[in-house]
């Protein structure tokens, strides 16, 4: 499955780049998100929770965070494995200020999912996926809001 | 004084049997099966296509309340043999390479849905909850979901101790081929593909297996074989075969072939039993159903004609590459369906020089399971159509390019080697074409195409296999091809029939009541007839492949008829006649004698002497009235006629298209009874339809199914089918003792290159073809688009 999107974030890139990247921010932002350690430099450990109602998957894994440069792009490579399937992303998300309190994020890659959640939803999981990035894009600007507030 | 009657059973369109308990809610199915102290199994399967298994994790399961046992691979692979014994391996010549057969996976997985771990529970709420708790680690593996990919030498191997992905290869054909390619006009070349469906029984499968130190073990199964599953479990499990019962339940809510392979549960469930010495209960769910069983079609076919300009084939080329899945499925390891595709790709047609080289290619699915028109949808779709290309390509009328090759003289054998024992396939192929009014059909499309509307006239042929006898199926399966039944006559003069195959919804309760009331002159309700108990029945390979009416009935009828001696010199003893055993007439329940019709004995009076009271038989005539016949056609194998018509109207801006009229001329012989076989017919075309329009098992990319619910997969209801109109066309067959053939078995065959010609027809624009079913309004609207 494809994933794509392009959400604006009023705030600057580097901030955007921060936020995007603090595990604090993703674990109050990603929906399903119940929590994220650093395990290695740029490894976290996660536990997520996700699905359609019926058929909620528990899946625990990794986020591996590279090629990142600050403020400008880096991607996302997930992998999740659970009792009902796993599920493996690898995104790549980019930076571009647009102005000087806000910034366009481009996200496009691959994602797979595997077991229940795959046979059963397949015809909802595209427009599943982008709501849930609609969510965390929300929440990320909310987060962006008060960064600026508090900046301010 | 009552004349003899000959109220005859065979040919009356009756009531089934079977239907009061059925529309009662009082069938007895596997699901309604408990034995006191039953534990329930729920299968852990893997979610990646190809994977290794790094560690399995079953701690937390076997901790869950009520849990009774956590099985993996290794513990069961360690108290059998590997499944696929000798027995259950097809004979088929060319290369095969077998796989290594456990019930649940070890070390790796190779589709989604590869059983690993077995809960067994108090309760299968239970086995379901602890089921979430196995953790499994896999590393996943490159997944081959397209067979020619797994072709290419570079690619990675699923059997890793295989020299290729190639499960069978081999080469089937005769004549000249090459003289024949020489010598055509034309030459057809295009590249036919039918695609993953099948069927999906509303039973899922399902078994109770039970065991004991004294009595060994009983499995009851939805099974369409009981006895070969019984002979496969007693070599599998090292287990005698006297402490093996198979018992199929009464009522199967069909199996279309699905449930005649012997499968990895099977064994499983066997083991539980007798490993926990408790009744072990598996009823296969929905989502695991649709994602393991009932998948079949799934053929390329590389398909040459050569053709003379009057339309005759003088000569056939096909490389066909089937997808097979897995392969581990016993006794058709998912080749015999590709085989049989081959086998009869002919169809009913005289093409003398042929050849067919066939790959069977394993990929990261579930192994093919037989579905109704077993192996040849994809291939009657690719011939019929290609017939109907033809005639386009060389400016022909299709009736007469179809006349032209149509099989005239019979027997006939093809060049693939199936015997065509009878008929009149040109007759039925000239009812169909009147009864579809062609002639006006194709003006009425004149007329419509000037008001915008697209309609179009299509049909196609289907030689069904009637069974096969045991010169081909011990070859094919390693089984006999014999129908067998044993007839008695009991102390009430009530008539018991048991027979060796097993019907999954076929009625047989009535069809050969039908056929015994008349060999003996009782009543239909005089008969019982008992199938399923492999300790009670006669051995049969079980129902399957048209077998019922060609060689099940037959043999019900030999055993009347062996019994019938028996009983007339009994009557001759008792009325004191001198007379050859063969003067008696047998009506009304009594036996009469043609010389004189007042001399007459009751059935119960016979049946009372030879059971109860046996010193007034002749003087040392054996006691009992029983008998068991094994009935082999003389003739390798019996196939029936069944010609479809389709009249279509497409909408070119959509791609959808109506069914107007569905026509089937059809050849059973002789019908024993004619709604069974119109209830045939009928369902035959509508999963036909279903498999050309509507369903298709969906893989993704990582070889996710994508049609793991009634939703995705979606069978056509009353809704989505036109009325279907049949027609009897029947020539009764001289190789069966009552002239009857099976039906049922092979009628979709023809629908897609029905629907596909049809289609062709109203569009009528050159260069425009179908050549990738399923044929859904998206597929129509792309070829359209594609061509412009």
């Amino acid at each position: 499955m494809k994933i794509s999107g392009t959400y604006e974030i009023p705030t600057n890139s580097t901030t955007v780049f921060q936020l995007l990247t603090n595990p604090d921010v993703l674990e109050r932002t990603v929906p399903g998100l119940k929590s994220l350690h650093l395990i290695e430099d740029n490894i976290y450990d996660a536990d997520l929770e996700m699905g359609l109602p019926t058929v909620k998957g528990r899946y625990k894994g990794t986020v591996k965070l590279v090629d990142a440069v600050i403020g400008e792009h880096f991607r996302l490579i997930m992998e999740g494995q659970g009792p009902l399937g796993f599920v493996q992303a690898d995104v790549l998300i980019k930076l571009e200020q647009i102005s000087e309190n806000q910034t366009k994020v481009d996200c496009e890659g691959e994602a797979t999912i595997g077991g229940v959640v795959a046979g059963i939803g397949q015809r909802m999981i595209s427009g599943v996926a982008s709501f849930l990035m609609g969510q965390f894009f929300k929440a990320i600007r909310k987060e962006a809001s008060k960064a600026e507030n508090v900046g301010n | 004084m009552t004349t003899v009657s000959e109220t005859k059973w065979v040919g009356r369109a009756i009531r089934r049997r079977e239907d009061p308990r059925l529309l009662a809610g009082k069938g007895k199915y596997i699901g309604d099966i408990t034995l006191p102290g039953t534990t329930y199994v729920h299968l852990v399967r893997s979610t990646h296509a190809h994977a290794r298994i790094r560690n399995i994790d079953t701690t937390k399961a076997e901790n869950y309340p009520g849990v009774v046992a956590v099985v993996t691979g290794e513990e069961v692979a360690a108290a059998m043999k590997p499944m696929l014994v000798p027995s259950i391996i097809p004979r088929l010549g060319g290369e095969l390479q077998i796989p290594t057969v456990y019930p649940l996976a070890i070390d790796k997985v190779l589709w989604v849905g590869d059983p690993i771990v077995a809960i067994i529970a108090e309760n299968k709420y239970i086995a379901e909850d602890a089921a979430q708790l196995v953790e499994i680690e896999y590393e996943p593996l490159p997944v081959l979901e397209d067979p020619e990919e797994a072709l290419k030498s570079d690619s990675p191997k699923i059997h890793e101790d295989w020299k290729s992905n190639v499960l069978w290869h081999g080469e089937l054909g005769d004549g000249d081929v090459e003289k024949a390619f020489r010598e055509a006009d034309y030459i057809l070349s295009e590249r036919f593909y039918g695609h993953r469906t099948g069927c999906a029984p509303l039973e899922t499968r399902g078994a109770v297996a039970s065991y004991d130190d004294f009595t060994g073990l009983t499995l009851y199964i939805n099974s369409q074989r009981p006895h070969i599953l019984r002979m496969a479990l007693s070599q599998i499990l090292n287990i005698p075969h006297d402490k093996v019962r198979v018992i199929a339940p009464k009522d199967v809510g069909g199996a279309f072939g699905t449930k005649a392979p012997i499968y990895r549960e099977d064994l499983l469930i066997c083991y539980l039993a007798m490993k926990l010495k408790r009744p072990v209960k598996w009823i296969e769910n929905r989502m695991e159903s649709l994602m393991t069983i009932g998948q079949e079609r799934d053929q390329i076919h590389y398909l040459e004609l050569a053709v003379r300009k009057d339309g005759k084939i003088l000569g056939l080329r096909d490389r066909i590459i089937a997808d097979v899945g897995d392969g581990r499925t016993g006794v058709y390891l998912g080749f015999v369906m590709p085989w049989l595709g081959a086998a009869y790709l002919t169809n009913a047609f005289d093409i003398p020089n042929v050849h067919i080289d066939l790959s069977c290619v394993v990929t990261n699915k579930p192994c093919l399971s037989p579905s109704r028109a077993f192996g040849e949808f994809p291939a009657r779709f690719a011939m019929d159509y290609a017939l109907h290309l033809v005639a386009r390509e060389l400016n022909l009328d299709p009736r007469d390019v179809f006349e032209k090759n149509i099989i005239k003289k019979f027997p006939y054998v093809t060049a693939t080697g199936i015997t065509h024992d009878s008929g009149d396939y040109v007759g039925a192929f000239k009812t169909l074409l009147e009864a579809l009014d062609y002639d006006r059909v194709k003006q009425e499309q004149k007329e419509a195409r000037k008001n915008g509307r697209l309609i179009g006239v299509g049909f196609a042929m289907g030689a069904e296999m009637s069974g096969i006898g045991s010169q081909v199926f011990v070859a094919m399966e390693n089984q006999p091809g014999y129908g067998s039944a044993t007839v008695k006559i009991d102390t009430h003069g009530m008539v018991q029939v048991l027979e060796g195959d097993s019907p999954q919804g076929q009625g047989h309760e009535t069809t050969i009541a039908q056929a015994v009331a008349d060999e003996l002159g009782v009543n239909i309700d005089d008969i019982y007839i008992s199938y399923g108990d492999t300790f009670a029945t006669p051995f049969a390979s079980g129902t399957l492949g048209n077998r019922g009416a060609s060689y099940t009935v037959s043999a019900a009828v030999l055993a009347c008829r062996k019994l019938k001696t028996k009983i007339q010199k009994i009557a001759a003893y008792l009325l004191g006649i001198e007379s050859d055993s063969e003067e008696f007439i047998f009506a009304n329940r009594e036996v009469i004698w043609k010389k004189d019709n007042s001399k007459r004995v009751s059935l119960d009076d016979i049946a009372d002497v030879a059971i109860m009271a046996p010193t007034k038989l002749p003087p040392g005539m054996e006691a009992g009235l029983e008998a068991t016949a094994y009935f082999e056609a003389n003739i390798a194998s019996m196939l029936s006629i069944g010609v479809h018509g389709a009249v279509v109207e497409v909408n070119p801006k959509t791609g959808d298209y109506k069914i107007l009229r569905y026509v089937v001329v059809d050849d059973c012989g002789v019908p024993i009874n004619p709604m069974l076989v119109r209830g045939q017919v009928h369902g035959g075309v509508v999963m036909g339809i279903g498999n050309t329009r509507y369903e298709k098992y969906i893989y993704d990319e990582a070889g996710q199914p994508l049609c793991t619910t009634l939703m995705e997969y979606h069978m056509p209801s009353a809704a989505d089918v036109p009325d279907i109109e049949v027609i009897e066309y029947n020539v009764p067959t001289p190789y069966t003792p009552l002239g009857t053939k099976g039906k049922g078995e092979g009628v979709p065959g023809p629908v897609p290159a029905t629907l596909a010609s049809a289609i062709t027809d109203a569009i009528d624009r050159p260069g425009f073809k179908l050549l990738n079913l399923p044929l859904t309004p998206e597929s129509i609207w792309r070829a359209l688009n594609e061509d412009k």
